[in-house]
């Protein structure tokens, strides 16, 4: 008799508390229902509609899926490239992650200077922003004075010259590592200003999932006898293992949404240089489906690993 | 035993262990900042130095000209005065109602509570540019479900106000939005829920809980966002051209300076690139500095009111 009017009670209260939890996503869900849904329609009906724009504004044809059947089988390179910046994202996604988790466990030690060289790993967030890169188009100058200097001025670029990488790669191979993991490796050198710049914002993440651990942890796995190795892998890594979740997530999202790749740069292309709109939100929608999809199997992956301290 | 020490010691604090991580961080540091030491070199020269095919970094005839050109006709402190009251307003807000999304998909159980979560993720899949036109005219004639047209309103022209922006960090749909959001989950899932009981024992609503308890202890992540939300509206080009291309902001600064250069000066393409350089330099120096300041708010240390694991 007690426990069933414990169990009333509590039932009666997590009810209550969901209404709170509506209260606190409110803001959200209204501009949802009422700006984003609308928006997101709208985009939508454009794909299926051939779209002609006039001075008083635009009109709609109804076509069907006739813009999809052009961006899947008669496009020229949209498929092709799709699935090869895939490929591409899957290999340079762990880099990320591993090497900003790294960069932010030094970030967090103390130092002198520590305040200026987090600023400097903060640039890339305003790098890839695309202002700099704006600026960077058509800079006759800057790439006169290129040829001195090892790394190009050219924001968007790899680290080329001056670096001999063919060193490393005889070195590698000369260890028997297998050629796959020496070309992994080899392209993650090459391409160490993209993983730099890719990775400011999961730096800034995980740095301040870094603060929010309290050193008392450490001290007292200190004195049951952790060394740092250990309690990385044992404190560290479990604590930050939601914003490793989120990291991993932003990652995949960012690689194929940021505005320099070569997928979002053929959909603008398509919708303002050839003004074919229907097409251009057509393949916007497909590719849309696609990220989608990849990013509910690598949130199934990784959901495996997380661990969140309210479990009961 | 003693061995295990000593590697620790290596590994945390010991001398090799600093001056490698030092070295590290100097290498990785100069990647990232190589190309703008170009810029900032720039910055400073004067024609005669740009033609000068001795002159390398260090100019010989140093001048602030270049950024006196930018402030002038670039019209910087006016965008700069804009860009700061934009960016300020759309951070707070977002920082804000982020927050409060992301708490409530973390602590509340209720129906919908994934649904809605997965929804917020969806909207940083969905880039801002396949959405540009539907926004705009969303907008342009502004109206909910029709309701203006029908009481004699007639849909509002919003665009070339703040309204738009502003609307949009209200209701967290600004730029990444949903990323703050994930976040903000993510942190207050890792908070001990015997914190919320044990405010709910001493008499707090959860709002009040919220505030008093759970808005502190997020100090970190908040900070973090907010600077981010910050950063990102500072140079962003696509909202302010979407919704505002009358107004003056930071990175029309870079089109409008590189149009007078090539006009007035001669030698049109090397001044044009210079002035490029410079106004660019001067966007991002002063979020440079807004992060140094508040960066050491960042301070590991911070206790999570007694309750850890």
């Amino acid at each position: 008799m007690k426990t069933k009017s414990k169990l009333k009670r509590k039932s009666s209260l997590t009810e209550k508390n969901g209404l709170y939890g509506w209260f606190f996503i409110a803001p959200f869900v209204i501009g949802l229902i009422l700006i984003y849904f609308p928006v997101i329609i709208n985009s939508f009906r454009f794909s299926l509609n051939d779209i002609t724009m006039s001075p008083e504004g635009y009109s709609l044809k109804y076509v069907g899926l006739k813009s999809y059947k052009y961006a899947l089988f008669t496009h020229a390179t949209f498929v092709r490239e799709t699935v090869s910046l895939i490929g591409e994202l899957l290999l340079q996604s762990p880099a990320i992650i591993i090497f900003s988790l790294f960069i932010s466990v030094l970030l967090n030690q103390k130092m002198p200077a520590r305040g200026l060289f987090r600023g400097i790993f903060f640039l890339p967030v305003i790098i890839a922003t695309g202002v700099v890169l704006k600026a960077d188009m058509s800079n006759a100058m800057l790439e006169s004075m290129n040829g001195s200097t090892g790394i190009e001025t050219n924001t968007t670029t790899t680290v080329a010259g001056g670096f001999d990488i063919s060193n490393i790669r005889a070195m590698l191979e000369n260890m028997y590592i297998s050629s796959g993991v020496v070309d992994y490796i080899v392209s993650l050198v090459n391409n160490i200003y993209s993983v730099l710049n890719y990775s400011g914002v999961q730096i800034i993440l995980f740095l301040s999932g870094l603060q929010s651990i309290s050193p008392s942890v450490y001290e007292s796995a200190k004195v049951e006898g952790a060394n740092g190795w250990e309690s990385f892998w044992k404190i560290t890594v479990p604590i930050l293992s939601p914003i490793i979740l989120v990291n991993t997530i932003y990652t995949v999202i960012d690689g194929f949404t940021r505005s320099d790749n070569p997928i979002m740069a053929l959909i603008d292309d398509v919708a303002y240089n050839k003004m074919n709109y229907s097409a251009s939100s057509a393949m916007a929608w497909l590719y849309l489906a696609m990220v989608v999809l990849i990013l509910g199997a690598v949130a199934l992956i990784s959901r495996r690993f997380t661990q969140y301290q309210d479990r009961d | 035993m003693k061995e295990s020490k000593l590697k620790n010691k290596l590994f945390t604090s010991g001398t090799l262990w600093v001056i490698f991580r030092f070295i590290l961080l100097l290498g990785l540091s100069y990647v990232i900042i190589s190309p703008f030491l170009k810029k900032i070199a720039m910055m400073f020269m004067s024609p005669a130095d740009l033609r000068n095919p001795t002159v390398w970094m260090v100019p010989q005839e140093p001048t602030l000209d270049n950024i006196r050109r930018v402030i002038e006709y670039g019209d910087y402190v006016p965008a700069f005065i804009n860009s700061l009251i934009i960016a300020l307003l759309c951070a707070v807000l977002q920082t804000f109602t982020c927050c409060m999304a992301g708490y409530g998909f973390a602590k509340f159980k209720f129906k919908g509570n994934i649904i809605f979560f997965i929804l917020a993720v969806f909207t940083i899949v969905v880039p801002p540019q396949t959405l540009s036109l539907a926004l705009y005219t969303k907008f342009r004639y502004f109206d909910i479900f029709g309701i203006l047209s029908l009481t004699g309103i007639g849909p509002i022209k919003l665009v070339e106000t703040v309204l738009p922006s502003t609307i949009l960090s209200a209701t967290a749909l600004g730029l990444k939005n949903g990323l703050y959001i994930f976040v903000m989950r993510q942190f207050f899932k890792g908070v001990p829920n015997e914190l919320n009981e044990a405010s709910f024992v001493d008499g707090c609503n959860p709002i009040k809980t919220f505030f008093k308890i759970m808005f502190p202890i997020a100090k970190p992540m908040l900070i973090s966002i907010f600077l981010l939300s910050f950063a990102w509206q500072w140079t962003d080009t696509f909202y302010s051209g979407l919704f505002n291309r009358s107004m003056l902001v930071l990175p029309t600064i870079l089109t409008k300076v590189t149009a007078i250069a090539t006009e007035s000066i001669s030698n049109g393409t090397m001044m044009s690139s210079v002035m490029q350089n410079t106004a660019v330099i001067m966007i991002i120096i002063p979020i440079f500095i807004f992060y140094l300041i508040f960066q050491r708010k960042l301070i590991q240390g911070i206790e999570r009111s007694g309750i850890v694991g």
